[in-house]
């Protein structure tokens, strides 16, 4: 056995130790989840206020004005709150939701599960990770209510709305909230990804060679170290902003003029802030991306019961896609007056990712390919993430080439193309998880199943039907963050489409409240799973006992003797081998699996 | 219990201990942001609109200080692990007069600076903006060194246990040396540059 230090005594915890103030991963976990859910349905309120107003730009909504006040005037959303809508929607769901949410929850989880470990490398940091993200959500939160608005220049902060407090209502306390409440945010981030990688790296039991950790495991050490190396990036443009912001320096500003009055900086270059946001913006998209990959990965084998096809070639591409992640982030800027020598080199360097996303794809359908098939809720969405991958991804080919990007950037084609690829793909990865991984995370608890495949259907259905037109309209030269084309006659022809859109927005908001219903009640009345291992897994997790302890499993930490992906092998007793099973001797004589 | 499980009761793949890991993984990422300043620098220099001048002395001297600090540094560590109380405080203390020297340098530069017409509100050219923001961030970086100095001084004066159990104070070693070789890395990138 790994070891020789028993832990399985319980000690006397205070409310506030357990449950507040907590250093056990699955606690954390929870935090993470419950926080970044709550999250979720505000940015998720957010897009359907603004699809209000986008579906139907006449009409007027009193209700709005009851519920927002001065911000939709007369029922209507007025421009200035729109503009923070949007930004708040991209921010609060990149960075609160598919960011802290969803590395937040499944990296604590499942880490110390999954490699055989009694918590994170660091605890406390751990806890830290999370009390730092709360903060940050609570100042971002906050923002939402200033006198003038939050932050409305775009979830991108582009200079110079972000860099001149005077130049739009959100310009001013409200980018100043963002700036403080993401500069709290990123510290959490590498917090977290400093625990991730040193724990997966000096903190596996014995018997689990790095080979042998389930791809999850793997999705989440990659994400953790684009976070560790490309946040700091931002960190830089932020620190660089706010010293434009705050002390008159003019690193980014230069030739502005508001209300017909030059600013006496000439000094700098919004492009500059450009190449530094886009260094941690386009990584970003893999540190989103990633994790969903790893679940996805776990879910699909499980359920298929077959191995996951091309496990090394998981690895590696997960290695490709995280050194290409860094080297690609100009696409953001083709027509920024991008040199177009270099934009070619970033063209090509974007076009690579292609081959490593395919095998990606190509190994996960490969893996389903004549399974034996369980359909539950979190095979359903994983399956629908391969879908929204494949779909979004082949639309990043069109807009990674920089000649198809004079047309199609800022249009609603791009909108189409990062939300199914990314925000629907790691949504439905998430979401994957959450199912799977739910009897982990409470006590043994499962939620129900048909409210899992309503949640499901409603959840492609609608997902699809927001953003497949907007390609059409995209590529007709819709501009995206325009709050009224009702002055462009041209794009008038797009009403009936954008009140369609719309109204998929709002069904498949609604649609979240079955999972949300579906999530709460099941931790008090969802069914009991009968065994420890509910859907015949193999990875360590599932030898845990149901109650949650500090330090995961009574005795000593299991000792592990195979890959976790030991699925309907011939011969053996099971359709399933559990990671702790040790090898027969016809499996000694055997080449290894991958 | 909450904070009470021990990572070395953790680890079955032991190699390097998991703080000094997160430390170096750490430096990775502290790297990354200044790779990223001095980066968005030479991107600034290339689009024009920029003012050469010279270094004021005073940095070569922190320089100079911040090399000095890295020696008594690695000589306090040594002693700590020979449990020579006496040398290792001394050597400490060498160590945080040093840092404290640096950031007086850092000082007296900027005076240097102020002198020479190069402020850090300039919103004519980003130029000398740079020079004052990085080592701005470069000395927030020295000073949570000197505070772990400080800490791992006091602990080597009051604790009864201390000279048992070295890791904080190679812990603070490897980050006081990164934290000059940053600083070495930005003067010579700063003399090439301006």
């Amino acid at each position: 056995m790994a070891d020789t230090h028993a832990h399985g005594h319980h000690h006397e915890e205070s409310f506030i130790s357990k449950y507040i103030f907590s250093q056990d991963h699955k606690m954390i976990a929870k935090q993470f989840l419950i926080t970044g859910i709550i999250w979720g349905v505000i940015g998720g309120l957010m897009s359907v206020l603004f699809r209000l107003q986008l579906g139907w730009p006449l009409e007027k909504f009193p209700i709005l004005e009851t519920l927002l006040g001065h911000w939709a005037e007369g029922g209507q959303i007025v421009p200035e709150f729109y503009y923070a809508l949007v930004t708040m929607h991209g921010t609060i769901l990149v960075f609160f939701v598919l960011t802290a949410g969803l590395s937040g929850t499944f990296a604590n989880l499942l880490i110390p599960y999954q490699i055989g470990a009694r918590d994170m490398a660091s605890p406390l940091l751990n806890m830290l990770s999370f009390w730092f993200f709360f903060l940050a959500s609570a100042i971002m939160f906050y923002s939402l209510f200033l006198p003038h608005g939050p932050a409305a220049g775009g979830w991108t902060i582009y200079p110079p709305l972000s860099a001149l407090p005077q130049a739009i209502p959100g310009s001013g306390d409200g980018m100043t909230f963002w700036l403080i409440a993401m500069a709290l945010f990123i510290v959490s981030s590498l917090m977290g990804g400093l625990n991730y990688v040193v724990t997966i790296l000096n903190m596996r039991t014995k018997g689990m060679s790095m080979t042998r950790m389930p791809l999850t495991i793997w999705a989440i050490f990659f994400t953790a170290i684009i976070g560790v190396l490309s946040f700091p990036a931002l960190l830089a443009a932020a620190l660089l902003l706010i010293f434009d912001r705050s002390f008159g320096t003019s690193f980014y500003l230069a030739d502005i003029f508001i209300g017909g009055e030059a600013l006496p900086q000439v000094g700098g270059s919004p492009i500059l802030f450009q190449h530094l946001f886009w260094f941690l913006g386009h990584p970003e998209v893999y540190i989103v991306i990633l994790p969903a990959m790893g679940i996805v990965s776990e879910v699909l084998s499980t359920n298929a019961r077959k191995p996951i096809f091309g496990y090394m070639a998981m690895i590696y591409s997960i290695l490709g896609i995280t050194f290409l992640s860094f080297i690609v982030w100009a696409h953001h800027m083709f027509m920024s007056g991008l040199n177009p020598f270099i934009g070619s080199i970033f063209m090509v360097l974007t076009i690579i990712i292609a081959v490593p996303s395919a095998v990606k794809v190509f190994n996960w359908i490969a893996t389903i390919w004549k399974g034996n098939i369980r359909f539950t809720p979190a095979m359903l969405f994983a399956i629908g993430f391969v879908s929204t991958f494949i779909a979004g991804g082949v639309t990043g080919i069109f807009l990674g080439n920089s000649t198809i990007d004079i047309q199609l950037h800022d249009t609603y084609f791009v909108v189409a193309h990062f939300h199914i690829v990314m925000a629907l793909s790691a949504i439905f990865g998430m979401f994957a998880g959450v199912y799977h991984w739910y009897p982990k995370l409470f006590h043994g608890r499962m939620m129900n199943s048909h409210m899992g495949y309503l949640h499901f259907f409603a959840t492609l259905l609608t997902a699809y039907g927001v953003f497949w037109p907007m390609h059409y309209i995209g590529m007709a030269g819709v501009p995206r963050r325009y709050y009224s084309f009702e002055n462009f006659t041209t794009f008038n022809q797009f009403d009936g489409l954008n009140a369609f859109i719309s109204a998929c927005a709002i069904i498949g908001f609604a649609a979240q409240f079955i999972f949300i219903a579906n999530f709460f009640l099941s931790i008090f009345w969802g069914r009991k799973s009968k065994t420890l291992n509910p859907w015949n897994s193999n990875t360590l997790e599932w030898t845990t006992p149901l109650e949650h302890f500090h330090g995961n499993w009574p005795g000593e930490i299991p000792e592990v003797h195979r890959w976790a992906y030991d699925y309907s092998k011939p011969g053996a007793e099971n359709d399933y081998i559990p990671q702790t099973t040790p090898l027969t001797e016809e499996e000694l004589k055997e080449p290894a699996h991958h | 219990m909450v904070g009470s499980i021990k990572i070395e009761d953790q680890s079955a793949v032991k190699k390097l201990h998991p703080h000094k890991l997160m430390l170096w993984i750490a430096i990775g990422s502290m790297t990354m942001t200044f790779a990223a300043l001095t980066s968005a620098y030479l991107v600034k220099k290339a689009h024009g609109n920029w003012m050469d001048f010279r270094l004021p002395t005073e940095f070569l001297y922190s320089t100079l200080v911040v090399l000095a600090s890295s020696l008594t540094m690695h000589l306090a560590l040594s002693f700590a692990k020979k449990k020579e109380k006496s040398k290792y405080l001394s050597f400490m203390f060498a160590t945080i007069a040093l840092g404290i020297g640096f950031l007086m340098c850092q000082l007296a530069g900027y005076k240097a600076l102020v002198n020479m017409g190069i402020y850090l509100s300039d919103n004519t050219t980003a130029s000398g903006s740079f020079l004052y923001v990085i080592s701005f961030a470069h000395a927030a970086h020295l000073i949570g060194g000197v505070a772990f100095l400080i800490i791992m001084f006091f602990k080597g004066v009051f604790s009864k246990t201390f000279f048992e159990n070295t890791l904080g104070v190679e812990l603070t070693s490897i980050f006081w040396h990164y934290v000059g070789v940053l600083w070495v890395y930005l003067f010579i990138f700063f003399s090439i540059n301006y």
